[in-house]
């Protein structure tokens, strides 16, 4: 327990665990209702908000918070209005977002660190990010404790919910923004490159062996945090990347999850 | 009074009118078929008197209060043509399913308390599925799938229950469970049912009225204008599947 010691591997531990909470919570939701491609654009979004902070030079987490959720309502729209296009319309702002994150940190005389962006850090977890992803947080949990059944009929079925009186346009909104919000979050911890498998990840090795909602949701939680703690450990005793070491862990537990209930299954057929 | 009024309605998805000046009575506790070929204007008016389309001419009353008026959508329970558009894989069970239909009935935290969990479990007693009360949802038959669909509809209580096509590509012999459950919610409840069917031969045996479309215009007990040889030839002529009450 020596990386314990350690003041920047405590507030990476600490960052690391929040962000491993929020994004299986939506991340659930947004792959029931199968718009992880959606995690996937905000991602290369808040890279452009990253540089943009770079560029400009605030602190690019702040700025990635308010591009991602301004990209988010955009999508919301689209999606909405063209339903047709929706993956289109992701299309095009996942290559407007990492167009403009290119040309904007290629003319920023700080591109240094966006090495750190792209793979995620625990010595630059810093005291601001840790008041920054506290309270955002916990906001984010309580809004999906609150919204729970909401959350759960429109990924059940969207275009019904109204019927069971779920404000369908508003809570759709407030999803959107959790989503860009966490995605933004979770730069510091992962990366921008790896977000998008953080939120997929261990929720698809959770859906594997859920019999339940709500199992779905504790076992997405249970598979994420593993993958986050294992992750930063390893990245600590063997100076790596953060973001790699998280998700491949997250793809082993995914892989062990698969291996388990195929066994689980043969033992059964032959019982 | 009537239970259920509409007057005179009308409606165009664009310039094409689907619903054309119909009118329609029921009183409580009937049991009305919406019988016709597709794109005769059922589902059309069955959204018209839920209230999610609004007649561009007449009026729909339910207890004499314009639907229009009514805000609380539970006070009629909607089973829609699409309901078994879903995910088959999505990892819910029947008690969140059912659960989730609660939603207006929850507190400010929308979750399931010990007096709405009654709930479901009487309204999965009164469709005969309170053993799948665990079980994945997609585990399940489409005839049990079925009643889960009205067991979740009946948890809100609703006064008027309306079904869209609920039979489609389901068994017979699930065919008769379905329709004894809703024999119990239509006469031990004396609740007022719609339901569209093209099993026209079966479902006249249950509801106490026939209304039949075509053309988007309703001709209730399906008399003078519409026979039943017409509507016979039409369904065979639009290739619909006739299901026989006596499979030999
Ligand atoms: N959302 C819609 N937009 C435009 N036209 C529609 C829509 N829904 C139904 N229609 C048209 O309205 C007519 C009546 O449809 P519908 O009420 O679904 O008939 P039924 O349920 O009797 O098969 C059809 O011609 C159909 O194409
Ligand atoms: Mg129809």
């Amino acid at each position: 327990m020596e990386f314990l010691d350690y003041t920047f591997m405590r507030r990476a531990l600490l960052a690391g665990n929040l962000v491993g909470v929020i994004a299986p919570l939506v991340g659930v939701f947004l792959n029931l209702r199968r718009l992880s491609l959606i995690g996937h654009t905000l991602s290369h979004v808040a890279l452009a908000g990253v540089a943009l902070g770079l560029f400009l030079g605030f602190f690019p987490v702040y700025t990635a918070i308010i591009v991602s959720i301004l990209a988010a309502l955009a999508i919301e729209k689209l999606r909405r209005d063209y339903r047709d296009y929706a993956e289109l319309s992701l299309a095009i702002i996942l290559a407007a977002g990492l167009g403009l994150a290119t040309i904007l940190i290629s003319a920023s005389r700080q591109s240094v660190g966006i090495h750190s962006y792209l793979f995620g850090s625990i010595s630059l977890v810093g005291t601001r990010d840790i008041y920054m992803i506290l309270p955002l947080a916990l906001v984010i949990i309580a809004v999906i404790l609150k919204y729970y059944y909401g959350f759960f009929y429109l990924a059940f079925n969207e275009n019904e919910a109204w019927l069971a009186g779920v404000p369908v346009r508003t809570l759709n909104i407030v999803f959107m923004v959790i989503v860009s919000v966490t995605v933004a979050l979770a730069i510091r911890v992962v990366g921008t490159l790896l977000i998008a498998s953080l939120i997929t990840i261990p929720v698809a090795a959770g859906m594997q062996v859920a019999w339940s909602f709500k199992s779905t949701i504790w076992l997405s939680l249970l598979f994420s945090l593993t993958a986050v703690n294992l992750g930063l450990i390893l990245s600590f005793y063997y100076n790596l990347a953060p973001g790699g070491t998280i998700i491949l862990a997250g793809v082993v537990i995914l892989l062990l999850v698969l291996l388990v209930k195929k066994i689980w299954f043969m033992l059964r057929r032959d019982l | 009074m009537s239970f259920l009024k509409v007057e005179g309605v009308s409606f165009a998805y664009r310039k094409e009118r689907v619903v054309d000046d119909v009118n329609l009575e029921l009183k409580l506790g009937d049991f009305a078929a919406f019988i016709g070929p597709n794109g005769s204007g059922k589902s059309t008016l069955l959204k018209l008197i839920l209230g999610y389309l609004t007649p561009t001419r007449g009026e729909i009353t339910l207890k004499g209060q314009p639907v229009a008026d009514i805000m609380d959508w539970t006070r009629v329970g909607y089973i829609s043509q699409q309901v078994k558009d879903f995910n088959q894989s999505f990892p819910a069970t029947v008690r969140e399913i059912v659960g989730s239909n609660l939603y207006s009935k929850m507190g400010l935290v929308k979750f399931l308390n010990q007096e709405l969990e009654k709930k479901i479990y009487r309204a999965l007693e009164l469709v005969e599925m309170e053993d799948f009360i665990n079980r994945k949802i997609g585990n399940l038959s489409g005839g049990q799938q079925q009643r889960i669909f009205i067991a979740r509809l009946m948890v809100n209580d609703p006064e008027l229950i309306l079904l869209d096509e609920p039979l489609a590509g389901v068994d017979i012999r699930a065919q008769d469970d379905f329709y004894r459950i809703i024999g119990k919610i239509n006469q031990e409840m004396n609740k007022t049912v719609i339901m569209v069917s093209h099993d026209i031969q079966v479902i006249s045996k249950h509801a106490n009225k026939i209304i039949c479309f075509e053309g988007g215009r309703a001709y209730p007990h399906c008399s003078q204008e519409f026979s039943y040889d017409d509507y016979m030839h039409e369904l065979r002529r639009t290739n619909l599947r006739i299901i026989p009450r006596h499979d030999h």
